[in-house]
């Protein structure tokens, strides 16, 4: 098998899995608990908090979630907005940013790749910026102008959706109030993520219960999944290997597809390709049959026929909305995977190639 | 829902039909019982009484039975009854529960009471003077047509019991099902082949269905949007089995090799020769598709003609002579409409050239044939194929 689809989520690594079996069997115990099982897992939480923390801010605090999606709920609906108060977002964030924004009580404005210093002004109370855009790798352009808007306006709050960055690329320089991430996306079990929130944020739960986590998320932590979250935060991410690999194979299929982000700064991670005058979804059954998996679009949205909003916002046009793929790497992938996907997706281009037409 | 613990059933055609007429009358019989069997738990008892076959349990019907039950080809209309106790009170009361139970639009109706029991106290023209009167007084919707009522409210009593009904579920009428011969039915996710098939149900063939997988060239939605449409169809047959064939590597082998004017046309001829071979396994006597003159460019009498030299069989055309909007029409009638107009990718319009051959050249075909043979691919996706059945008798398989 290979899998070029760790965008969408990544399979556990072999020293996850095997410490995560013996967690799940050992550290069974409540951590709220209070006798000496519960306070030991406790105290372990604690230092597994510090060191992930440490990449954003060691002052801030940590919310363990299910993962990116429940993180940017939190703070699309736990900040306190006034009533002339606006949040700021772009159309091509992912599903649960723009989802949620459309659908809350706030008023919202959108920017877009050029326009934010524009749009942002002293009624500008949220701003959602997505690092690294999970279809097309572009690294936010914004993410360095985080820290003069904030001095600009004290009150703005900067969101940062970091599920496709976090492990990967540094975000301690940027300077965000808030910031969140998925375990899934590098190699932690699926229904474990973040939010990591500067010291001093308020912010209203979103779910309610027995108080966990300073009331900020009411829930029975799981020891095992925590523990899980930072191993696999602490594997080897080697961009620039992964950079060298991406490159290849660009470079390598550069007749069969055109690459329209790439002339942007993009994640070394991720790859957007699009394919011309054939469906991508074709593409990606006749590569799966080869037992090789990629994506056509996000995960979430793949069921979506022709029309993709998220394409139209990242200013695809709509008459290459079935043409496109991604293809995403890990460190796990190797220069053998990279060379056979190679192969043979020219052969499937061979054998389709009657097709292509008009 | 209402307390029905009696349905009649009226069979349609059945007077036409002299010597054959049992059979067919066992054939419907059938039918309804194993519908029975698979929606109600109780124990029932079917009787015939003239041109009507009667079914009785202790339990009520639910609607989920008595609809199964209105779609089976053969049934004229079907009217579930509700049994009280022999009071007028109850009468009175029973009769306005089941009224208000009709979709509330202007309409005639009657009151028949036929009274069983001499010694009920109120007579039959009372009741039908006194609810022709109490009805529209409380649903002024309906009127009272003694002549060509829409509506019958009728009324049994019988010492202890009575037994009264209103609504009417109107069946598809034609023939029970498998009384006229076995056919082998081309499916694919459009209008058009499950009318076909629902017209040739409606005269008692029995049938299998036949859908060409162009998967990879097609996403997996497409087979369950035919499995969506089977949940329809498989309504108005006894048993009936889907062959879902893989048939996209057929289709780019052939697209591959062909002029590209020719693809639609010997895709279809491909798919028929499989059809062929698949209905002599399974002993159909002939093909269905929903081919309909010139509704899309390759659908010419000359193309038809060709075609039908692909299979020894013949193949059934039920559709030929309709219009689009009278398919359309059929297919809201049936509730196939709706899985009709899902969107889905299709692998003929993929491979599809821009102009196909309208009048196929003879020399050319016998050429092509000659070169290329896949005999041996279509026994082999034959052989590949998933199967999945359907019985009235159980849930599916």
């Amino acid at each position: 098998m290979i899998y070029l689809d760790y965008a969408s989520t990544s399979p556990l690594t072999s020293k996850v899995l095997q410490e995560l079996n013996i967690s799940l069997n050992q550290d069974f115990a409540n951590p709220s608990s209070s006798h000496k099982l519960g306070r030991g897992l406790a105290k372990k939480i604690e230092q597994i908090e510090k060191e992930l923390l440490s990449c954003f801010d060691p002052k801030a605090n940590m919310v363990f979630t299910s993962g990116a999606t429940e993180s940017n709920n939190m703070i699309i609906k736990g900040l306190e907005f006034k009533e002339n108060e606006h949040i700021l977002y772009h159309r091509a964030d992912h599903p649960s940013i723009v989802n949620v924004v459309e659908s809350s009580h706030t008023s919202a404005t959108t920017f877009d790749d050029k326009n934010l210093l524009d749009k942002v002004n002293e009624n500008s109370r949220l701003l959602i910026l997505t690092h690294i855009h999970n279809l097309s790798g572009v690294i936010s352009p914004y993410l360095d102008k985080v820290k003069e808007l904030k001095k600009e306006f004290p009150r703005l709050h900067v969101h940062i959706d970091g599920a496709q960055a976090f492990g990967k690329y540094p975000i301690h320089s940027i300077g965000a109030d808030s910031y969140c991430f998925s375990g899934h996306k590098f190699g932690a079990p699926k229904g474990i993520g973040g939010l990591f929130l500067k010291d001093g944020v308020r912010l209203s739960a979103l779910i309610h219960g027995g108080g966990q986590q300073k009331g900020l998320r009411s829930g029975t932590l799981s020891y095992p999944f925590i523990q899980a979250l930072l191993l696999a935060y602490k594997e080897e991410h080697n961009t620039n290997k992964v950079l060298a690999l991406k490159e290849s194979l660009k470079n390598e299929c550069k007749d069969l597809f055109k690459f329209p982000f790439e002339q942007l700064n993009t994640s070394a991670y991720i790859l957007l390709a699009q394919v011309d005058k054939v469906s991508s979804d074709i593409i990606l059954r006749l590569l799966e049959s080869k037992d090789i998996y990629i994506s056509s679009s996000s995960a979430c949205s793949s069921r979506i026929k022709g029309h993709n909003p998220t394409f139209s916002a990242m200013g695809i046009e709509e008459k290459f909305h079935k043409n496109i793929l991604r293809i995403s790497f890990s460190s796990q992938t190797n220069e053998d995977e990279i060379e056979k996907f190679c192969i043979e997706i020219k052969e499937v281009f061979n054998e389709i190639k009657h097709l292509m037409r008009k | 829902m209402a307390n029905y613990k009696t349905l009649v059933l009226s069979v349609d055609e059945l007077w036409l039909k002299g010597k054959n007429r049992k059979y067919y009358f066992k054939g419907f019989k059938n039918h309804v019982k194993a519908i029975i069997k698979r929606l109600h738990n109780d124990s029932t008892i079917c009787r015939n009484e003239s041109q009507k076959l009667v079914v009785d349990s202790e339990t009520a019907f639910s609607q989920e039975l008595i609809e199964a039950l209105s779609w089976l080809p053969g049934l004229q209309s079907l009217r579930p009854s509700i049994e009280i106790e022999s009071t007028y009170e109850k009468i009175v009361e029973a009769s306005m529960e089941l009224v208000q139970r009709v979709e509330p639009v202007e309409k005639t109706f009657k009151v028949i009471c036929k009274r069983n029991d001499k010694s009920f106290p109120v007579k039959s023209v009372e009741i039908n003077q006194n609810l022709g009167h109490l009805i529209p007084e409380k649903f002024p919707h309906l009127k009272v047509d003694v002549i060509d009522p829409d509506l019958i409210l009728e009324i049994k009593i019988y010492s202890g019991k009575t037994y009264i009904s209103f609504e009417t579920y109107k069946g598809i009428g034609g023939l029970p099902s498998g009384m006229t011969g076995h056919l082998l039915t081309l499916i694919s996710g459009g209008f058009d082949s499950p009318i076909a098939s629902y017209l040739m149900s409606k005269r008692g063939c029995s049938q299998d269905f036949i859908f060409f997988y162009a998967y990879p060239y097609v996403g997996e939605e497409v087979k369950d949007k035919i499995l969506l449409m089977m949940e329809k169809l498989k309504r108005f047959h006894f048993k009936c089995r889907l062959y879902v064939i893989p048939f996209g590597d057929i289709q780019n082998k052939i697209a591959k090799s062909c002029h590209i004017e020719y693809r639609t046309l010997l895709f279809r001829k491909y798919m028929l020769e499989c059809a062929s071979r698949l209905a002599k396994d399974i002993k159909a006597e002939a093909l269905v598709t929903g081919d309909n003159l010139g509704q899309v460019s390759s659908q010419t009498l000359e193309n038809m003609t060709a075609l039908d030299q692909a299979t020894s069989l013949s193949i059934f055309r039920p559709l030929l002579g309709l219009n689009k909007k009278e398919i359309i029409k059929m297919a809201r009638d049936i509730e196939t409409h709706d899985i009709s107009v899902i969107p889905h990718d299709d692998a003929c319009s993929l491979f599809a050239p821009e102009s196909p051959i309208l009048r196929p050249d003879q020399g050319y075909l016998e050429q092509y044939f000659k070169k290329n043979d896949f005999t041996q691919d279509i026994a082999q996706a034959i052989s590949d194929a998933e199967i999945y059945r359907f019985d009235s008798k159980r849930d599916n398989i």
